[in-house]
């Protein structure tokens, strides 16, 4: 199940690691995603809410917070090839995931909001 | 807060699921299906934009030695040798040089001038104008809210709105001529802002969300695709093409920017800006537009900070992008001049210190006659 934040991310959670991604909204919002990367190292702590990876589109370019807090376990490996970022828009709550965490406390997943509370809140937007 | 405006167009925008922002104050789409793709569509193909943001200053002068007398007092390009179904391009300057806008004079007649200017600028712009050339309300008249314009951009351009029976094949580039849609006035000039062939078409309010559906119907055999102001940025960036508020202002002269071709310190008459312009050459107008190629993967993007080989910081980006047609990350700075010809410079891109290479503007040019 996957749970979002009011940033547009999104992360699914098995036993204690968490895969991050941005929401079909944000992809939209964004436009065409030309290059993903980690603003944070592999192995790097991070707490709830930092700056964990960045969003270069066309138009802009934005920032992706960590819904919780941990270590970060893994990039995807698509976005080592820069002409593949536009999975980001095509497919972003699968292929088009970003990171993988290490969840530190698994309490943080509470704070989040719910499939139905995330697309009441971006109705209202 | 003033209210935010909507183009006539903007329903036909919304049906076309644009994505919709509050530019500037109006009502446009950013795009529609994608940046690149319509980006792509205008390189190409055609693509159609609503520029009805834009502004229209009718001028209206006593014979044609009083506007080439006027507008050469008036603006720092040379308009000697204007004639009806021209277009001149030029910036215009305040006092100290400074650019209050960039605008295209078209010629109706030899009395009759129709001034395209920018949407922010326009108000500014009138009273400008009226002021300098001493105009009243009945010589010069805003016609910014009753007149849109559409752009049709593209290689393809020529050809489809030759299908719908203007023969715009006999405009050259920087011409205008007057046709009629629907029993209204249909200016047609041969003009853009994306580097790439096509034209600017200007009709009145109430005609022009028909025009627009009806030239997409036409164009469907040429994929046209409907065009938002994103890619209207990245094609006028890859040109070299400046935009107020981002390459001009009124603390800039245009001798500092990539269009210094358009100013004639040599002309035979005096305009407003030249005495400051010339005076302030070598002093306070220190910085010049560079062009540049980021190595690195990351965008550059506006205000980020030039460095010099030492970290010192000694430009700033004004316009930044993804080239969707070079593939690389290429943006404009100024720079002081003195850094002008270095070719160890640096931007900063938040917690980056990436390589800049310096690029000739404009970025992209078209192969003419293609």
């Amino acid at each position: 199940m996957k749970k979002f934040t009011k940033e547009h991310e999104w992360i699914s959670v098995e036993g204690n690691v968490g895969t991050v991604g941005i929401t079909d909204y944000a992809q939209k919002q964004l436009g065409d995603v030309v290059y993903v990367t980690m603003t944070k190292d592999i192995g790097s702590q991070v707490s709830q809410g930092e700056d964990a990876a960045e969003i270069e589109s066309v138009k802009s370019v934005s920032q992706i917070f960590t819904p919780v807090s941990g270590e970060i376990l893994e990039f995807n490996k698509i976005f080592e090839d820069e002409t593949k970022s536009g999975i980001v828009n095509e497919d972003p709550y699968n292929a088009g995931w970003i990171f993988k965490i290490k969840i530190s406390n698994l309490s943080d997943i509470d704070s989040l909001l719910s499939e139905s509370q995330y697309n009441d809140y971006i109705k209202n937007l | 807060m003033e209210e935010i405006k909507k183009t006539p167009l903007y329903e036909t925008h919304k049906k076309l699921n644009g994505n919709i922002v509050d530019f500037h104050g109006v009502y446009l789409p950013v795009f529609y299906s994608s940046i690149q793709e319509e980006h792509e569509a205008v390189r190409n193909g055609v693509g159609i934009f609503d520029v009805s943001h834009m502004g229209n200053i009718i001028l209206k002068f006593q014979s044609r030695d009083d506007a080439v007398k006027s507008l050469n007092y008036l603006l720092p390009n040379d308009y000697s040798k204007i004639k009806p179904g021209k277009i001149i391009y030029s910036t215009m300057l305040n006092d100290r040089g400074g650019v209050i806008d960039d605008l295209l004079v078209m010629s109706i007649s030899d009395e009759l001038y129709h001034v395209v200017v920018n949407s922010t600028r326009k108000d500014i712009d009138y009273e400008w104008i009226k002021k300098s050339l001493k105009l009243n309300d009945q010589n010069c008249v805003n016609r910014s809210e009753e007149l849109a314009i559409i752009a049709v951009q593209g290689p393809l351009a020529v050809k489809l709105l030759t299908d719908l029976s203007y023969n715009v094949s006999e405009l050259k580039p920087f011409e205008v001529k007057t046709f009629s849609y629907e029993g209204s006035e249909l200016l047609i000039s041969r003009t853009g802002y994306t580097g790439e062939d096509g034209f600017e078409l200007i009709i009145e309010n109430a005609k022009s969300v028909k025009l627009f559906e009806y030239i997409l119907e036409k164009g469907k055999k040429y994929n046209i695709k409907p065009c938002g102001l994103g890619c209207r940025d990245t094609l006028r960036l890859e040109a070299g093409l400046p935009l107020y508020g981002s390459e001009f202002d009124e603390n800039h002269s245009p001798l500092q920017t990539m269009v210094k071709w358009s100013v004639k310190l040599n002309k035979d008459s005096d305009f407003i800006g030249k005495r400051a312009i010339v005076d302030n050459k070598d002093s306070i107008y220190g910085d010049q537009i560079i062009g540049f190629e980021v190595e690195g993967r990351s965008i550059p993007r506006t205000g980020m900070e030039i460095l010099d080989n030492t970290g010192k910081t000694i430009g700033v980006v004004t316009s930044g992008t993804y080239s969707p047609t070079l593939k690389k990350n290429i943006g404009l700075a100024y720079v002081n001049k003195e850094y002008v010809n270095s070719f160890d410079l640096s931007i900063k891109i938040r917690n980056k210190v990436e390589k800049i290479i310096k690029m000739d503007i404009p970025f992209y040019k078209r192969v003419k006659g293609a």
